[in-house]
């Protein structure tokens, strides 16, 4: 499929602008808009506005950011399709991480200890993934090692939470294993973002290096990148902003799987180009995603993780379908 | 004469060996409310087993009424046999399977069905009363909730103010709950109910902020803030609520299970 190589930025800006929009327009109540304005301190609706649907649209953007980034980068490091936070581990690694700050008691210590632990629990899933299967390696192995990965994080997780000495534990399972932004604050934001946009700033700074990953790792490095030290940043800043995201939203598939498929062909197959492009794009698509969750079942709420899986798991069947030659 | 009066003898030992069987000396309890029943009308010589939430301060009312070094349970039928209990208590959500496996192998298991409400309080723990041979307790028992109800009925709210429960994850009860019974005596308004909620369910905040409620009844568990399900009520939002509401914090101890305990939740929510 050949697009012509138009610039698909200004568009997806404003995909975003309208699902934000959209976004603080859904809800339970119905929001004076003047009066939300007019005292957004004082009265009910500039409440439910300012304190209630905008901490959770922005954290919904910022994740899906994260999320997209992330899946582009990861894509073009270990150059394949298949690659996502979510489907190689390295998001239940750092669910895992939350988890375990969270629940002992030492989130309540510093305020970056709950991003620290997931942004940890990151790390450690990335350097496993790149491990097993950072050279060259099949799709097949790649994913056999986040099936494996993920299989171990989600059980650590229940069984962590099964341990607490928590009332809720079922709860707080399909919490950390589908994801949520619903009822968050802008503590939670604050807690979060100043790692993300680290992550992204890392990320987006890498653009150059992957293209030129794309002609081959020994390509690369004769045209002058220092590609040990280059991928190191990849896997630091995807911990960073993955780690820092999962640890206050939980954990939510598919989207750093679907976004860059999505946009590729628009940015010319030019890794540098995908990554901006996928940020924007995931964002959108999780505050879209997180308008549905409120949607469908109004009354007791989707799970985020739930209406990004009905979306990327039909699209991942088409992605094996596509690709199963080269699993073989 | 002698005859008769042998025969007198005779009697009065028949009926008191009967009612000595129908006095159960060996009660092994599996249900945190069948526990807390236990603990208010059975001596605590006769109890060999409760459940291990009749120790939690947090879940039970009568913590301190809990004999030292009883042997506790998961709920589990095989922790108790070997005590050799002449009755087992189970409450209608214990393991129907382990329940039925019991009786089939002739064990002396009862499936209490434990009150969901104050209406149904009288007849079960009169009920309860004849099946651990107390039913003179139980009486009492029930006199002195009565009297206490109608205590509390007279200083009850006159101007019918709103109100809201609010737990972990967005939880709220709304009609048909003990929660509804508890404010419909205190003669305060349920905004679940009146939103249609009947049982349990989630409430969003948006509509308890629009609500504007002039009371939060807040379940809390203090020992448990860290988990997601308590961010709900540490929401700034909330907090902005409580400036103009007045809060009231009730620990699940008192509400768990129907009891005389539920009383002293309606006290905390008088005027």
């Amino acid at each position: 499929m050949k697009l012509p190589a138009i610039n698909p930025l200004p568009a997806l800006l404003l995909l975003l602008l309208g699902s934000v929009l959209l976004a603080l327009h859904t809800g339970p109540v119905t929001v004076n808009w003047p009066e939300a304005w007019r005292a957004p301190m004082d009265s009910v609706d500039g409440l439910i506005l300012w304190q209630l649907r905008l901490p959770r649209v922005l954290l919904a953007l910022a994740v899906g950011a994260t999320l997209g980034l992330a899946g582009a980068a990861l894509q073009g490091l270990l150059r394949n399709p298949l690659a996502d936070p979510a489907l190689v581990g390295v998001s239940s690694c750092a669910a895992l991480g939350a988890v375990l700050v969270l629940y002992s008691g030492l989130a309540g210590a510093a305020w970056w200890l709950l991003p620290a632990g997931g942004m940890a629990g990151a790390a450690l899933a990335v350097v496993i993934v790149f491990l097993l299967a950072g050279r060259d390696s099949s799709v097949l192995t790649l994913i056999l090692a986040g099936v494996a990965i993920n299989a171990v994080m989600s059980s650590l997780i229940a069984m962590a939470l099964n341990f607490a000495p928590n009332p809720f534990a079922l709860s707080e399972i399909v919490f950390w294993l589908l994801g949520s932004v619903a009822n968050r604050s802008f503590q939670d934001l604050a807690i979060s973002l100043p790692f993300m946009l680290l992550g992204w700033a890392v990320l987006l700074s890498t653009g150059r290096f992957l293209d030129a990953l794309t002609l081959g790792e020994d390509s690369a490095r004769s045209l002058g990148f220092a590609s040990g030290r280059l991928r190191w940043r990849l896997v630091l800043g995807v911990a960073c902003c993955v780690g820092a995201a999962i640890s206050v939203s939980g954990n939510i598939g598919f989207v750093g799987l679907v976004v860059p498929h999505l946009l590729r062909p628009w940015v010319g197959y030019q890794p540098s180009r995908l990554l901006l492009a996928s940020a924007l794009a995931g964002a959108s698509l999780l505050v879209l995603a997180d308008v549905l969750a409120q949607t469908l079942s109004p009354g007791q709420e989707l799970k985020l993780g739930v209406v990004t899986a009905l979306v990327g798991g039909p699209f991942f069947l088409h992605l094996v379908y596509r690709t199963r030659n080269n699993l073989l | 004469m002698r005859a008769r009066a042998f025969a007198l003898l005779v009697l009065a030992l028949v009926v008191e060996s009967s009612v000595a069987q129908a006095r159960p000396q060996r009660i092994a309890s599996l249900n945190l409310c069948t526990d807390q029943l236990l603990l208010l009308l059975v001596e605590p010589q006769r109890i060999v087993s409760l459940s291990y939430w009749a120790v939690r301060p947090e879940a039970s009312y009568y913590v301190d009424r809990v004999p030292p070094g009883i042997q506790l349970n998961h709920g589990r039928a095989e922790e108790v046999l070997p005590q050799h209990p002449d009755l087992i208590l189970a409450g209608q959500f214990t393991d129907g399977r382990m329940v039925e496996a019991l009786r089939r192998l002739g064990y002396p298991i009862e499936v209490v069905d434990v009150p969901t409400s104050l209406s149904q309080a009288e007849a079960h723990i009169r009920a309860f009363g004849a099946l651990v041979g107390e039913p003179e307790r139980a009486a009492h028992l029930i006199a002195a909730m009565q009297a206490r109800e109608a205590q509390i009925r007279a200083r009850r709210y006159r101007d019918a103010p709103l109100a809201v429960i609010y737990a972990a994850n967005g939880v709220s009860a709304g009609g048909g709950t003990l929660m509804n019974e508890i404010l419909d005596v205190v003669g305060l308004r349920n905004l679940a109910a009146e939103l249609g909620m009947q049982g349990y369910g989630q409430l969003s905040l948006e509509s308890l902020v629009a609500a504007r409620p002039d009371m939060l009844v807040l379940e809390w568990r203090s020992e448990q803030t860290d988990a997601v399900a308590q961010g709900i009520l540490h929401h700034p939002a909330m907090q902005a609520l409580a400036r103009h509401a007045r809060r009231v914090v009730l620990p699940p101890r008192l509400t768990v299970c129907v009891g005389p305990m539920v009383f002293d939740a309606m006290e905390q929510l008088l005027p």
